[in-house]
């Protein structure tokens, strides 16, 4: 019996505190504000929300704008191109009509990288 | 397809992050979802609206202060919160308690302040009293529990008890009740 006249009393009891739950008042809004003020008081130092650092505009303005990303694209694409092209493809361009390979002195660092045809 | 539910813990970090990193607009997020929360457990803690607005103001103050610090998988916002909250008050009581008053002094209508802005639901004004009469840690395991319905793992982490103490509360506060409550119970 006394389980039971529990129960019944958790039932009312329940019913008590959801009425209360119901009925809560709402905030104030002028709490709310008060609030949101603090937040914005309290806000570490806003940052301009300028381009992230991994996409390409952000990549650029690290190197110095587009300028010097173009210089920097140019030196690395001629690099790409002297590393794999045939020297002898290049005979034009250095001024040779038959692709001989331009005799150097020993002293000359680059002459290693030219290939096996060397003068 | 639907993604299933990011661990709240990790969308209070995110949420958290982007306030610290200068977003007004998890600012608000922040407010609108945590600051009713600490205002409810506060005024049903103290009884006095004003009161209780003191106390939430100065416990999300708290919030944000402590968003560039805050850790991911520490805790979750309202678990925190509700803990500041209850030290806030606990604190406010003890030195209402301790406070001495005048020989002459009249002491004033006990009935809570918040009387004058809840509404004049005789139920609720009498639900809002005989809490005021539990033991503070009842109050607290029964106001989170029956008006904020939060699990008792949670309130459990918010009291920093064992489970099996918040229930032992709860059923001592609930007995409490149903004699103060009397009439109203049945």
């Amino acid at each position: 019996m006394t389980n039971e006249t529990d129960r019944t009393e958790d039932e009312g009891l329940e019913a008590v505190f959801a009425r209360a739950r119901a009925a809560a008042p709402a905030p104030r809004p002028a709490f709310l504000e008060t609030v949101m003020g603090d937040a914005l008081a309290e806000m570490p130092r806003f940052v301009p929300q300028h381009t992230a650092a991994w996409t390409l505009g952000g990549m650029l303005r690290a190197l110095g704008g587009w300028s010097m990303g173009a210089a920097l694209g140019g030196a690395a694409a001629a690099g790409l191109a002297m590393g794999y092209y045939d020297p002898a493809a290049l005979g034009p361009s250095l001024g040779v009509s038959d692709g001989t390979v331009l005799s150097a002195s020993v002293d000359e660092p680059l002459l290693g990288f030219l290939g096996e045809e060397e003068s | 397809m639907t993604a299933s539910d990011p661990d709240p813990r990790a969308r209070d970090a995110a949420l958290l992050a982007a306030y610290a990193a200068g977003d007004a607009a998890a600012a608000r997020t922040l407010v609108e979802a945590h600051a009713p929360r600490a205002l409810a457990l506060a005024t049903r803690m103290l009884g006095r609206r004003a009161e209780a607005e003191e106390v939430a103001q100065e416990a999300m103050l708290r919030l944000w202060r402590a968003a560039p610090d805050w850790r991911a998988g520490e805790a979750r916002i309202s678990t925190w919160l509700y803990r500041v909250v209850s030290n806030l008050c606990t604190d406010r009581l003890r030195k209402a308690r301790t406070v001495a008053l005048p020989e002459d002094y009249d002491a004033p209508d006990d009935a809570p302040g918040a009387q004058a802005q809840m509404e004049t639901d005789e139920r609720a004004d009498a639900l809002q009293k005989a809490l005021a009469e539990l033991p503070e840690r009842q109050r607290l395991a029964i106001v989170l529990r029956h008006l904020e319905e939060r699990s008792n793992g949670e309130i459990a982490e918010v009291m920093e008890l064992s489970v099996d103490a918040v229930e032992s509360l709860q059923a001592r506060g609930r007995r409490k009740l149903r004699e103060l409550l009397g009439a109203i119970v049945e």
